[in-house]
């Protein structure tokens, strides 16, 4: 036993903590104490955690790109059409409607409110309805597949974004991405496996817990990249030091800990020390790269919407994340900002409780001409075959109108969509009722846990037994819920 | 897939009841004492139906928190314990099925309803761990979760 290995688990042995697992043990920089192996022969190399594992059984996806809508957008004012809503406009809600649900949101319940400047048409063969805020994703029509029945908890932003991107409504749970890389490791060693993108000047609101790894190892949390040309902060090499005198030093310190190697061959901690310097200065190169928009054609930055000022800046964050699902990263989370120069505070997030016509007219533009080219340009390169995009937000928002012009959320009945690998193109599942306030059949409804359960198979990955055991607790990603909706799978 | 610190012995997933009788049997022994003549039958004897105050926010709860248990002690494959938790959520469900059928009204057959299937899916894992099937029980368990879940979508308070 090592001098190294005899301070820290002899301590351990003495103090009755189980020597014999000990020994199979790996201390990771970031990642704690990772065991070689589990419980179902699938190996995790402690100096090694981010290696390519087995799914459990064939999966279609090998990328997520996960749209979050932040500020929850009104689905019933761009997917969800409602004759009914239309012909109720000004009434007050029949009795029939809210049963069941407890109307506690800050505007309570007001008159029926359905936009008359709303134009409806159905697009595709399979004759899906979009509003006219989003006529270029309605030109994809036949490659969505719409869950109409989405239903979730909580009426807060930040309760209701953590559930959206962890399953559970306080901080602590790893994030969708979290399991997946846990699951699946990394595909590109260059590149972290989950990177979190952005539009606007500051962080997406909840911040870090919405890709956070929770209880899992902090290796597999998510690393969000800076709007711009410099993605990490400090990854840069300071202007004063040349790249050689950068690589000279990298290579003496590996040097230097090469002789402890080959003296302490078992110590993994050692070794994964050496690894994670070398990712670092390996990611130096490949991140600014991945992210570097400026080898793109003209024609692909218009496909984006980088030629509009609304759409701009969140097209380089769509254009981005094409660039990352095709260099091998697993999970891409976006989550909507607001284009640049907006000062209206209302315009800032899809949280229309006031002007849903100002404030759905900027957001739908910033995103509207930037997705459709994020499914046009996948479908052109192959990578909607291997890449699934997600339209999630944290909730809806009421059929009911809030301030006159404006709505409040509603986690009753929404739409989420996906489109991509794994799922059926131009199908719609669920449904809400005749003015799209709640999930018209209950069975149907498909909660944020299932809609995670159902992505997590058809990356190839069994959610009951995606399993960490955190302080004797058996966890997964769907805490204790989840049901895998086959009827959506292709 | 399963991870858990290899340096730190594995806990045994408690038992929340015997966890309870284990810390604070005493005290519960002396409130008993004191809330027998005001009938304090516990939700493993035979409910009062005519007490509402029976199924109450704490039984809830206690339901709920015996139900995350039994999630666990199945993951960890503590077949003994899941077994407990199994069937002390059969007694509960029981209770509250009898509970709703006393109440009566337009609105408690869905009740009732959900809390047969819960009962049933109960005793369902009950006989699956019987026959060491965990990944049968883990997906029963997970429809348990999903019914306690769909009933209170509709009944948000007793």
């Amino acid at each position: 036993m090592s001098h190294h290995q005899f301070s820290r688990r002899d301590f351990l042995l003495k103090s009755g903590m189980g020597l014999g697992a000990a020994a199979a043990a790996g201390f990771v920089p970031g990642a704690g104490f990772i065991p070689a192996a589990h419980a179902d022969g699938i190996v995790i190399d402690p100096a090694n955690p981010l290696a390519p594992r087995a799914t459990h059984h064939p999966g279609k996806i090998k990328s997520i790109i996960w749209l979050h809508m932040n500020g929850a957008p009104s689905t019933l004012d761009l997917f969800d059409y409602k004759p009914e809503l239309h012909k109720l406009n000004g009434k007050p809600v029949p009795d029939s409607f809210t049963k069941g649900i407890k109307t506690s949101t800050q505007g309570g319940v007001s008159t029926l409110f359905a936009s008359d400047k709303r134009v409806w048409k159905q697009y595709g063969e399979s004759g899906a309805w979009f509003s006219d805020l989003v006529p270029n994703i309605a030109q994809h029509a036949d490659k969505i597949t719409f869950i109409k029945s989405s239903v979730t908890v909580g009426a807060t932003h930040d309760i209701s974004i953590l559930k959206l991107n962890t399953g559970g409504v306080t901080p602590g749970r790893p994030s969708l991405g979290s399991w997946i890389i846990y699951a699946l490791g990394s595909a590109n060693p260059d590149l972290p496996p989950y990177v979190v993108l952005y539009n606007g000047d500051r962080e997406p609101s909840g911040g870090a817990v919405n890709w956070s790894s929770g209880f899992l190892p902090a290796v597999f949390q998510g690393t969000a990249f800076l709007p711009g040309d410099s993605p990490i902060l400090f990854l840069d090499t300071p202007a004063q030091r040349s790249a050689a005198q950068h690589r000279a030093s990298l290579d003496l310190l590996n040097k230097l800990n090469s002789f402890n190697t080959s003296r302490y061959p078992s110590d993994t901690e050692l070794l994964a020390r050496r690894q994670s310097y070398e990712l670092a200065y390996r990611m130096q190169s490949a991140a600014p790269e991945a992210v570097d928009l400026s080898k793109e054609t003209e024609a692909t930055k218009k496909l984006y919407g980088l030629d509009d000022k609304v759409s701009e800046t969140y097209g380089q964050t769509l254009l981005k994340a094409r660039r990352l699902v095709e260099r091998g990263v697993r999970f891409v989370q976006v989550v909507s900002g607001f284009p640049e120069g907006v000062d209206e505070q209302n315009y800032r997030s899809w949280d229309a409780h006031r002007d849903i016509e100002g404030n759905h007219g900027t957001q739908a533009k910033m995103v509207d001409k930037p997705i459709a080219g994020l499914l046009a340009d996948l479908k052109d390169r192959g990578l909607l075959d291997s890449t699934l995009v997600v339209w999630a937000s944290e909730f809806g928002r009421t059929s009911w109108g809030e301030s006159g012009t404006g709505r409040d959320h509603n986690p009753w009945g929404y739409t989420q969509w996906v489109a991509g690998a794994g799922f059926k193109p131009g199908f719609t599942y669920g449904e809400t009722d005749a003015i799209g306030l709640q999930v018209a059949d209950k069975e149907k409804a498909v909660d944020t846990y299932d809609l995670h359960a159902t992505i997590l198979w058809a990356m190839g990955l069994d959610h009951l037994k995606t399993v960490f055991l955190s302080n004797g607790r058996s966890e997964r990603p769907t805490v204790t819920f989840g049901k895998v909706i086959q009827d959506v799978l292709a | 897939m399963q991870h858990q610190s290899p340096l730190l012995p594995k806990p045994k997933r408690r038992n929340q009841s015997q966890f309870i009788l284990r810390n604070f049997g005493f005290l519960l022994l002396v409130a008993a004492v004191f809330l027998l003549p005001g009938n304090a039958s516990s939700f493993s004897g035979k409910i009062n139906t005519e007490d509402e105050s029976k199924i109450d926010t704490d039984f809830m709860q206690s339901v709920e928190d015996t139900g995350k248990s039994l999630v666990d002690n199945i993951g960890i494959r503590d077949a003994d314990a899941s077994v407990t938790d199994a069937t002390e959520l059969e007694t509960m469900f029981a209770a509250v099925e009898e509970f709703y059928v006393a109440k009566g009204g337009d609105d408690v057959a869905e009740a009732i309803k959900l809390s047969r299937k819960s009962r049933d899916l109960s005793k369902a894992i009950i006989e699956q761990l019987g026959r060491q099937g965990f990944d049968e029980a883990t997906a029963t368990a997970t429809e348990l979760q999903r019914t306690c879940k769909a009933c209170h979508n509709f009944y948000k308070d007793v």
